[in-house]
């Protein structure tokens, strides 16, 4: 038995005489034989400096400490590699089996331990955030710690940073919940989309901050809430608690818009109707139900006021912030329960009406987009193009038809057969189901000829003016001298442009040459 | 026999001159006196209580539970007989006999909230226009400040926070503090508005809505719901019924019948007016004239705002000279400046002062007393941050200003040019919570202190100045904004000097 003091390897333990414990060694207590055996890669070592690694939890022993006593059962030295009873020190080729064998069951029984200093440390670490951050800052880190990369992309300086530059009308409920799959409520308000949606974005989480807005909803208020709101701040005012359910954050707004009306109409004077319309000027898209729900019923009361406010303020979050789910809510929503002969009803229409006009402005197709599409060499695009307005010809207004309609129209005399018949499709998509061919797509006459069928039927003036532009041209190079020139013009004039009082004009002359030609 | 003959002849002729003498001066016949009776019916059906006259004479009679009326008189050659009732069109049909049966027609039951505002202008390319046929009730109203309810630019300043010039960040603006908020004003300077433009939150309308409360506006409210006065506000108060086509009128005539007009009483009611001169708005009661007339002694002795208020001026005896208007008496037909003579004498009829005064001791002690007169709310009314200051200043014989010994001093709400000076402030002062005064309707929060006149209660208020006061001069100034707004906005006339009087003592 060597002296542990020494740099003692072996310790064998009265009570373990069929074992015999390595230790491993600190770097200043190590024997010649024991460095020479780690720059050769010994075993031993190996195995202590793994040890090591897996024990960095461990209170280290200082060098020299190890003492017989100190090795006695049951004290919480680092975990010894075992080794056969009776067996001396292994060679170093026999010590790699024993070694991997001893590894992995060393492994399987101090998992646990290590997993219990991991949840130790992170206890640790909430235990020390909660005695060092701000009671009123705790929800919103724990949140963000909670949501992960949900806002990871929203807050590139940090939590903290984030709650100072929340607006006003954010609640915490918005900043902490995931948009993609937190509760709507007792009323299935479907303000959530699922990520995968195209184009369809949280109504809450990307607002920007928005100073002004924080400056005009805090200018008249008292000097109680000075400058900017944190989130702190805002959930005190509303009385909202960041780990409520969405139901009673509902309720909560549900509360502020009824006192709201009560405060418009008079019944809740003094601090108590400042603080009620303070809370409802603070209300954001997370309370468009209750919102909603506030107007219906106000559009039922003999009351002007609240009805005109609550509809002002729906129709500025639809223009500011048209996000599909909410245009949808909306006017799903709006005038629900309400009889046609409650006193505003022409209010909710009007405010319906307008939401319509947001979501058509908001959903109708990209008229410049389509027609420089249909413009491009990109067969497949113009044919993609084509399939768009036939799909979405119903929205387009009048002016936007005549334009695509003219693009089309050049499109019917198209070298590729695919995209002559993607628009003449659109064509009569555009004209609601009226067809001026061609008939039958063989013969380049019958192109021409439908073309100019659908240039009459469609965009007349415009085919007009460029006949007449043409015939102009043609003039020209009659003046000039141009003969041959002028008659191709005035025939392709009588040819493409047929129906117009140009191509007229250009028959005529045709027929007399002496006219025109050979000056 | 000769004899006989003789005297026989004479007594005949002796009866006959008797004759011709009774004959001559006897009282003239008791024929039965002219009347003209007849029915006034709806698809045969009696209508009763419709009102009958011959158009445009004085005088009118109802209908019986028969629909059967009875009117005395000789018409003359030409004349119409017209029949009105609440929710009919006017009828008239000619005198042509004795016996007439008037057919009503029932109003359209729905409202067109399509139709299209006639614009109250004068216009050649649109005949149609108020002011191409009413001309002089068109120049009447374009004074009132029912035509500038809109486009007023003190309203428009304190909508948008701007100065007289336009330029933004000038001292109060509603849109500023309260941009949902602005809409709800709309009701009553706007009433047309369209409510889509409204919830769109227009600052300034355009077109006919433009034009205020114009006249189309006005006649074409069928009834007025005053469940919750004061709190539906303007527009949403009435029941207003626009035809699908063609037009459609109410007004306080019943003999007009161009079959596009209906005769309401309405119109001659107060509550026709309370609408918009009654209000809630933001929690503090803003308007409050339809309230206080409820509880002045004129609202009791039911007085109606449109006998003040519109108040035949006694130049105008038809409507629509050259268009078909008749010929009526100027006594019956209604003023619409709305203020008749004007604000400063309107205000002037409506208050009483007296001062009194006398030398004790080593001072002089004076007494001035206002009260209302005549009036069916109290005073200032209106807009609440209207005034009426009393400005007392002792002189001393070199026209000085001496000091006030004791008395009711002008708080700072009155302007620094006016403040500490000896007076009374009498208006509906609001706080807001942090302490401000004044403070604009729309602050939530705001407190009101309210120290108007009201009709029946006299204020007297008692001074003391030093003796060598000889005179006393004492001011009544109207102001309808605060000076400090005033300041702040740059508006350059905001006194209106209803009294300026010296006393010596």
């Amino acid at each position: 038995m060597q002296n542990s003091a020494s740099g003692a390897q072996v310790v064998r333990k009265p009570s373990e005489s069929s074992t015999s414990v390595v230790r491993p060694r600190s770097p200043a207590t190590r024997s010649p034989s024991a460095t020479q055996a780690r720059s050769s890669g010994s075993i031993q070592e190996l195995a202590a400096s793994k040890q090591r690694a897996r024990a960095t939890s461990q209170p280290t022993r200082p060098s020299g400490a190890a003492s017989p006593a100190a090795a006695a059962p049951g004290d919480l030295d680092p975990p010894a590699i075992l080794l056969p009873a009776g067996s001396a020190v292994p060679s170093a080729g026999s010590q790699l089996s024993v070694f991997r064998r001893q590894w992995n069951n060393d492994r399987r029984r101090h998992i646990p331990c290590w997993l219990a200093s991991f949840v130790l440390h992170l206890l640790a670490i909430v235990v020390l955030g909660s005695l060092t951050v701000p009671v009123s800052r705790q929800k919103t880190v724990m949140a963000l710690l909670m949501s992960f990369g949900e806002v990871e992309n929203q807050i590139d300086d940090g939590p903290v940073e984030l709650a100072a530059t929340i607006p006003l009308d954010v609640t915490d409920a918005e900043a902490s919940r995931d948009p993609g799959t937190r509760p709507v409520g007792d009323n299935q308000l479907p303000l959530a989309m699922p990520d995968e949606t195209p184009g369809i974005k949280s109504p809450v989480l990307d607002r920007p901050a928005n100073p002004q807005a924080l400056a005009k909803a805090t200018a008249g208020l008292p000097a109680e809430s000075p400058g900017p709101h944190t989130l702190g701040q805002i959930s005190d005012g509303l009385d909202v608690d960041l780990d409520a359910p969405f139901e009673t954050q509902n309720k909560v707004h549900d509360e502020i818009v009824e006192r709201f009306i009560e405060f418009d109409v008079g019944r809740l004077p003094g601090p108590e109707g400042l603080k009620a319309r303070r809370d409802f000027d603070r209300l954001g898209t997370e309370a468009v139900a209750s919102l909603v729900r506030g107007l219906n019923k106000s559009a039922m009361m003999q009351a002007s006021c609240p009805v005109v406010v609550i509809s002002q303020k729906l129709g500025r979050m639809m223009r500011d912030k048209p996000e599909p789910a909410l245009l949808q809510y909306a006017l799903a929503n709006i005038g629900r329960d309400v009889p046609s002969s409650a006193p505003h009803m022409g209010y909710l229409q009007a405010l319906v009406s307008q939401i319509q006009q947001i979501d058509r402005a908001r959903s109708a197709p990209n008229v410049p987009m389509i027609v420089a599409s249909l413009k491009s060499r990109d067969v497949q695009g113009a044919m993609q193009a084509t399939n768009v307005v036939v799909t979405e010809c119903k929205k387009l207004a009048e002016l936007e038809k005549r334009e695509v309609a003219w693009v089309l129209i050049h499109l019917l005399t198209h070298r590729d057969a695919g995209l002559r018949s993607a628009a003449h499709a659109a064509l009569v998509a555009l004209a609601e189901g009226e067809d001026h061919g061609p008939t039958s797509d063989r013969r380049p006459p019958d192109r021409v000829a439908a073309a100019c069928r659908w240039s009459l039927a469609l965009c007349p003036d415009r085919f007009e003016r460029a006949a007449e532009s043409m015939l102009k041209a043609a003039e020209n190079l009659a003046e000039a001298g141009k003969g041959e020139a002028a008659r191709r013009y005035y025939r392709k004039l009588v040819h493409e442009y047929a129906g117009t009082e140009a191509a007229d004009e250009a028959a005529m002359r045709l027929k007399r040459p002496t006219e025109f030609a050979y000056k | 026999m000769r004899g006989l003959v003789a005297l026989g002849l004479v007594i005949g002729l002796a009866a006959l001159g008797g004759a011709l003498r009774w004959y001559t001066t006897r009282s003239p016949p008791s024929t039965p006196a002219p009347r003209i009776v007849g029915r006034v019916v709806e698809s045969r059906q009696p209508i009763a209580g419709a009102r009958v006259r011959l158009k445009g004479t004085a005088d009118f009679a109802l209908t019986d539970e028969q629909g059967r009326f009875e009117l005395i008189g000789s018409p003359r050659e030409g004349a119409t007989l017209t029949a009105a009732k609440d929710g009919y069109l006017i009828a008239g049909v000619p005198v042509s006999h004795n016996r007439l049966e008037v057919q009503l027609t029932a109003l359209p039951a729905r409202d067109h909230t399509d139709y299209q505002w006639v614009d109250p202008r004068p216009s050649d390319a649109s005949a149609g226009a108020c002011g191409n046929c009413h001309q002089a009730i068109y120049n009447e109203w374009q004074t009132s400040g029912h035509a500038r309810s809109a486009v007023n630019r003190r309203f428009q300043n304190l909508l948008d926070g701007s100065n007289e010039r336009g330029e933004s960040g000038h001292g109060w603006g509603l849109a500023d503090e309260y941009p949902e908020g602005v809409a709800v004003c709309w009701s009553c300077h706007a009433p047309s508005f369209e409510l889509s433009a409204a919830t769109a939150g227009p600052r300034h309308v355009e077109g006919v809505a433009a034009a205020g409360v114009h006249c189309d506006f006005c006649h074409k409210i069928r009834a007025t719901n005053l469940e919750q006065v004061g709190l539906t506000h303007g527009r949403f108060a009435y029941d207003l019924l626009r035809p699908a086509e063609g037009q459609l009128f109410f007004g306080p005539l019943d003999d007009v019948d161009r079959n596009e007009d209906a005769y309401s009483a309405l119109q001659s009611e107060s509550r026709f007016c309370a609408a918009c001169h009654e209000g809630t708005l933001f929690g503090v009661h803003v308007y409050t004239t339809y309230s206080e007339w409820l509880a002045s002694p004129a609202g009791r002795e039911g007085r109606q705002c449109q006998q003040c208020h519109m108040r035949p001026s006694g130049k105008l005896a038809n409507i629509a000279p050259g268009s078909g208007g008749l010929d009526r008496n100027p006594q019956t037909l209604a003023s619409h400046t709305f203020l008749p003579g004007g604000r400063e004498a309107m205000l002037r009829q409506a208050l009483r002062i007296s001062f009194s005064a006398q030398r004790q001791n080593e001072e002089v002690t004076a007494s001035v007393r206002l009260e209302t007169h005549d009036i069916g709310h109290r005073l200032p009314t209106g807009f609440i941050d209207r005034q009426l200051l009393l400005v007392v200043e002792p002189l001393d014989a070199q026209g000085k200003a001496c000091d006030t010994l004791s008395g009711a001093r002008l708080p700072d709400a009155a302007g620094e040019r006016l403040l500490g000076k000896a007076g009374r402030l009498f208006a509906k002062l609001l706080t807001d919570a942090e302490g401000n005064a004044p403070a604009p309707f729309w602050r939530a929060g705001v407190s009101v202190a309210d120290s108007r006149l009201t009709p029946g209660e006299p204020e007297e208020t008692a001074f003391a100045f030093p003796s060598e006061t000889v005179t006393v001069r004492v001011r009544v100034i109207y102001r309808p904004f605060w000076q400090t707004v005033a300041d702040s906005k740059e508006w350059p006339e905001n006194d209106t000097v209803i009294y300026d009087t010296s006393f010596s003592v």
